[in-house]
């Protein structure tokens, strides 16, 4: 069964991404491994700082006219994307970020390299919002693009950093754990979107 | 009329608008690519630091066309109150540059191409050339004069000049050149001319030192078949640009075949654009402490990662060194040391083209040097350095 940062990926394909910039952490560990199940599918391009792939996003996007698309972990690599996604932003280039988060239970618990990303993105990004459940992470994906894509031109441009929240391995449900984005709340169930549980059909 | 980002595509129209009202066009950074440079009315880039025709442009016309031009820095335009009018043709009402509460402003919105092919057949041909004419021999001269200073060197040191000059004449078609903040964007905007084709790209508003060695990358993967040069200062180089050409030499092998990435570093061990601002506009001599870049070779750095590598060091040998790295294949870094003492040709060095600092554009018909009034009056104010 596929998990949520599969379908991730998936989603990316199906908005014509053919690269992602990056850098890895293990707040995007679920996501590094679907980079690798993906096979050559979507290519993951490793920068030597988040910050430069958040450059090579940008500058994707201007070369090519298509979303430009970067992905860094929680906390330090989020800080590191900033300038690039700035650059986008004041350039009116589309770009789209997935950024990492920790564990729905550590949020505003002092977790290890807790940053909060809305906040932190509030000044680059036209919009910005956490993925908390599964059965969101489409609605999420396409909100982001299409905003990229439509407010291009307008004077608060147009960078959109999305935020999977990561799941730490949990001992018990090691083997169902979906590392990139969240179990829903109350229910701790680790399903996964696919195209057919997700609400609606996919735009293509 | 200044063109932007948001006029691509419009080349032909834009042209054609020209010529039938009798303007000069100048270009933002971002819209660089827009229309090609041999145009003899493209007067350059229109920006704080940018080009002396645009400046002049800017200063002294009596209606500003700004098309798709959302990064154009209104920061130009004399005063605080309407001088001339504008009229504004953006993609996006949101991307208008011009505050209408400061500037009585005729605002359309539309598609740049398609506004202007609507607009075309209205407009009358101006008989009166004689301001198209000045704003010509403006460019002409302007041109002129960069060839002639490329060709100047002091001492042994490569002049920065003639690094860009010597490769604006050997350009391939269909080039990528991606230019970084710092004094190598100055020498982008005096000696770069870009042909019909060619594109040009740059961190433009953040202005980020480093963003250049990512952008070549990024340029490289979404184009394999066309040429790319990367215009680095050395200080941007260190911020960011040595490290990624790690991430250049990772995928050497797929690279290796492929048209030239090459990253031209211009090596002057000095932030030379910060330098030369504290000297112009502080009056501040180089203070080694802040402006200093750390010596390196950053060509024997390249080496040492396993990418090809070319330090050049004398002036005779610029030309030859852009001719084999053009010629050879895949990713390269093509060294140059310059000389970081060479002033760049800021129309005003306080990086604002307010008026009032040379005889407007616009009687140039009818006086003999538009050269010698802006040298006159660059000289004034460059009195201090």
């Amino acid at each position: 069964m596929a998990q949520v940062a599969d379908y991730v990926l998936q989603r990316l394909t199906e908005w014509g991404v053919e690269s992602v910039y990056g850098y890895p952490g293990d707040g995007i560990d679920g996501l590094l491994g679907a980079f690798d199940r993906a096979k050559g599918e979507l290519e993951f391009i490793q920068a030597r700082h988040e910050e430069m792939a958040a450059f090579m996003a940008c500058a994707h996007a201007e070369f090519t006219g298509e979303v430009g698309c970067c992905t860094a972990t929680s906390g330090p690599g989020a800080v590191h994307l900033l300038d690039g996604l700035c650059d986008a932003k004041l350039d009116h280039q589309p770009a789209v970020a997935v950024v990492g988060r920790q564990e729905r239970l550590g949020l505003g618990a002092h977790y290890r390299q807790e940053v909060d990303l809305e906040r932190l993105f509030a000044d680059v990004s036209e919009f910005c919002q956490m993925v908390v459940h599964p059965g969101r992470a489409r609605h999420v994906i396409d909100r982001a693009f299409k905003t990229a894509l439509t407010t291009r031109g307008g004077s608060p441009p147009s960078s959109s950093p999305t935020t999977f929240r990561r799941r730490t391995p949990n001992p018990r449900r090691r083997r169902s754990t979906v590392r990139c984005s969240p179990a829903s709340a109350g229910a701790a169930r680790a399903s996964c979107p696919t195209r057919e549980n997700c609400a609606g059909p996919p735009a293509s | 009329m200044i063109v932007g980002p948001d006029a691509a595509g419009a080349a032909d129209r834009i042209t054609q608008l020209a010529e039938r009202i009798g303007a000069g066009v100048a270009k933002t950074p971002s819209g660089r690519d827009v229309l090609p440079d041999d145009l003899p009315f493209a007067a350059g880039v229109a920006a704080a630091f940018g080009s002396a025709p645009a400046a002049s442009l800017v200063r002294d016309c009596d209606t500003l066309l700004l098309l798709g031009a959302h990064d154009f820095d209104t920061c130009l335009l004399p005063g605080s109150g309407p001088r001339c009018r504008v009229v504004t043709v953006d993609a996006a009402s949101g991307a208008c540059p011009v505050d209408e509460d400061v500037f009585s402003a005729v605002r359309v919105t539309g598609d740049v191409a398609l506004t202007l092919e609507t607009l075309l057949p209205l407009l009358h041909r101006r008989t009166d050339r004689r301001w198209r004419d000045a704003v010509e021999d403006a460019v002409e001269e302007w041109h002129a004069e960069g060839q002639e200073k490329a060709r100047r060197f002091f001492g042994m040191a490569v002049s920065p000049r003639s690094v860009v000059a010597e490769l604006s004449a050997r350009l391939p078609d269909h080039a990528i050149v991606v230019t970084d903040t710092g004094s190598a964007l100055d020498w982008w905007t005096r000696h770069l001319r870009l042909r019909d084709g060619m594109r040009a790209v740059l961190s433009r508003r953040l202005a980020t030192p480093g963003a250049a060695v990512p952008y070549a990358l990024a340029a490289r993967l979404a184009f394999p078949e066309r040429p790319v040069i990367a215009l680095v200062g050395d200080g941007a180089l260190q911020a960011g640009g040595m490290n990624e050409l790690l991430t250049v030499r990772r995928h050497l092998e797929r690279l290796a075949d492929l048209p030239p990435v090459i990253f031209c570093v211009l090596n002057n061990e000095d932030l030379s654009r910060l330098t030369w601002r504290r000297r112009q506009g502080a009056g501040d001599p180089r203070i080694p402490t802040t402006g200093e870049v750390a010596a390196v070779s950053y060509a024997r750095y390249t080496e040492l990662l396993g990418l090809p590598a070319v330090r050049c060091v004398r002036p005779g040998d610029v030309a030859l060194a852009w001719e084999e790295a053009l010629e050879a294949k895949g990713p390269q870094v093509l060294e140059f040391m310059v000389d970081g003492d060479t002033p760049p040709d800021w129309a005003d060095p306080g990086g604002r083209a307010h008026g009032g600092q040379g005889p407007p554009l616009r009687h140039a018909a009818g006086t003999p040097s538009w050269r010698l009034r802006i040298t006159a009056s660059a000289s004034r104010r460059l009195g201090s350095a």
